[in-house]
């Protein structure tokens, strides 16, 4: 187990599951008949309520693991326990955001937020309503929830997929390059917003990225990943204080922890 | 004061532009009105003069007066709407049986993978028969009434329905079927909250083509066997058995007319319901 986060030392109810993922190992087959190791032997834990970026080079298997992890993919080999039980389905504990926002273009912005607690049906209307609401302040999209996808930037399509992720308010996170359409400013914005329903939340959070700055600024811990075959190299701590604020990324520890990602990540 | 003024001046700026515009708008549709008055009458008159440069026989090609009077008798004698309510009727019977059919077997052949299996080469064979060729076991199944003639509408509208509707069903990318798996939709809901729209472009352009064919079908089958209802269809027979060509066109002008709007209905209809559909 890694050292109790900032959070949890305060005391705060730490209900969130951990994440264990055992020996996985992925075989994709091809068209042509031939077999990919996306993912060989790889093996890494994520405690409760802890903060978790994975960054390494396209294709290494970073999405391949999240799936699995989802409960949306099997693993060939080896095995994922969220909290205690062995993940065979995609569990009512977790919110998921996609490498591509997959928005259902007839339902207009807000019931496209509204959908995993649709789905659920567990949420009063009026309770989804004020839900919807608030995320579309956060995500900044005030005043768009009656629009729809199609009139939407692929940035701002982004962010609508994020808040369906945060809908249920999951205590399992894990997302898949969320940011990666957004301008510099929204992404610094959605930064500081993650990280405030975190410490509310405390999630237990798997965050895909190619930005090794966000991974920085966002992570208790960041797993460097490499390909062919795709496994964890690396697994860097990331001592920063918490609260981050903008501010720390002028710091030199900050500068120094990127550089040694940098340099851990294969090219 | 100087303030005021430029408002106000403003403000009757703006809405003398709203003004141009409705007067403007009002005046595209009277020019495109117009328009088609000049190619109508263009087109009687050319009809016209050619009939009585070649003397053409009336029996053959009626003059375009003589169809207009066959058109004004039919109408003031009733005869012409009670016409094309049989007709229409036939029609739209015909049409919400045959979707209906369709669509619920579509799902039910989407959703039970060895039903789908096992119906697949009977769906095949069964729509490679030409309908209308089965029009005369239609008359004797469901005799000479309107049954038979909604039978073979029915026949006509249910496979390209049926057909697209499948394909529709299964258009789904793998992106979205994760998405509800992700978020543990059950089966019922991914049906009624994904399938279902996208399918609906499908559906739809199965209807554009085939609610014309419907139309068509209900008049032929009057063609291959009526009974005492008098539908458009029929009617043409009266007028072919007293070789009066000018009813027949007569008949003609109104199924190209019932045509044309149940078209512009499906079109509406689509319009309204894949607003989200349609690129900005
Ligand atoms: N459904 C699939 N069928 C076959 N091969 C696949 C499939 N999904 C992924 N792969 C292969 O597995 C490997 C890992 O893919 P994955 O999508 O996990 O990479 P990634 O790390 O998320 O890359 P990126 O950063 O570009 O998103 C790649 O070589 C990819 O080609
Ligand atoms: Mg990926």
């Amino acid at each position: 187990m890694s050292a109790p986060s900032p959070a949890s030392a305060q005391g705060q109810a730490a209900k969130a599951s951990p994440i264990h993922v055992s020996a996985v190992t992925k075989v994709f087959k091809t068209r042509t008949g031939d077999e990919v190791l996306a993912l060989a032997d790889t093996t890494f834990k994520i405690a409760s309520g802890e903060f978790v970026s994975i960054v390494g080079p396209s294709g290494c298997g970073k999405s391949t693991v999240m799936r699995i992890i989802a409960g949306l993919m099997e693993a060939s080999k080896g095995a994922v326990l969220l909290g205690s039980k062995v993940v065979t389905t995609p569990s009512p504990e977790i919110g998921i955001a996609f490498q591509k926002a997959v928005l259902l273009p007839w339902l207009p912005v807000a019931r496209n937020i509204a959908l995993p607690a649709e789905l659920e049906g567990r949420m009063a209307k009026a309770e989804i309503d004020a839900r919807v609401d608030r995320l579309l302040e956060m995500v900044r999209l005030k005043g768009a929830g009656g629009r729809y996808p199609g009139e939407l930037s692929g940035g701002m399509q982004q962010r609508v997929s994020i808040a369906r992720a945060l809908m249920t308010e999951p205590s399992v996170l894990l997302m898949d390059e969320p940011f990666g359409a957004l301008d510099a400013l929204t992404r610094e914005h959605m930064h500081d917003e993650l990280l405030a329903i975190w410490a509310a939340n405390r999630p237990t959070v798997v965050f895909i990225t190619h930005d090794i700055a966000e991974a920085v600024y966002l992570s208790d811990r960041v797993l460097v990943m490499a390909s062919r075959p795709g496994r964890v190299i690396a697994d860097v701590p990331i001592d920063l204080p918490r609260p981050r604020t903008p501010d720390i990324r002028g710091e030199a520890r900050f500068a120094k922890l990127g550089a040694e990602i940098r340099a851990l990540i294969p090219h | 004061m100087a303030m005021t003024g430029q408002k106000s001046g403003r403000m009757s700026q703006l809405s003398a532009t709203l003004a141009d515009l409705q007067t403007s708008r009002l005046a595209g549709v009277l020019h495109v009105v117009g328009v088609r008055m000049v190619q109508l009458l263009g087109g009687l008159l050319v009809w016209d003069l050619l009939v009585r440069g070649f003397q053409v026989d009336p029996r053959i090609v009626p003059s375009p007066l003589d169809v207009l009077e066959s058109l004004w008798n039919l109408t003031i004698s009733g005869i012409l709407f009670d016409a094309i309510r049989i007709t229409m009727l036939q029609t739209v019977i015909g049409f919400v049986i045959g979707a209906g059919l369709g669509i619920v077997l579509a799902v039910t052949l989407s959703e039970v993978k060895i039903l789908k299996l096992i119906l697949q080469p009977y769906i095949v064979a069964l729509q490679a028969v030409p309908k209308v060729a089965v029009a005369p076991l239609f008359l004797i199944w469901f005799g000479f009434g309107m049954e038979s003639k909604i039978a073979l509408v029915v026949s006509i509208l249910f496979f390209p329905v049926l057909v697209n509707t499948m394909a529709g069903l299964d258009a789904t990318t793998e992106e979205q079927l994760e998405l509800m798996r992700a978020y543990r939709a059950t089966r019922w809901q991914t049906l009624v909250r994904l399938k279902a729209y996208v399918a609906l472009p499908f559906v739809f352009a199965a209807f554009e083509v085939s609610l014309v064919l419907a139309l068509t079908a209900s008049v032929v089958a009057e063609l291959l066997g009526s009974g005492t209802l008098v539908g458009l269809g029929t009617l043409i027979k009266i007028f072919d058995a007293r070789m009066n060509s000018a009813g027949i066109f007569a008949v003609l002008i109104v199924l190209s007319v019932l045509g044309v709007a149940l078209h512009a209905l499906v079109i509406a209809a689509s319009h309204r319901f894949l607003a989200w559909s349609r690129p900005l």
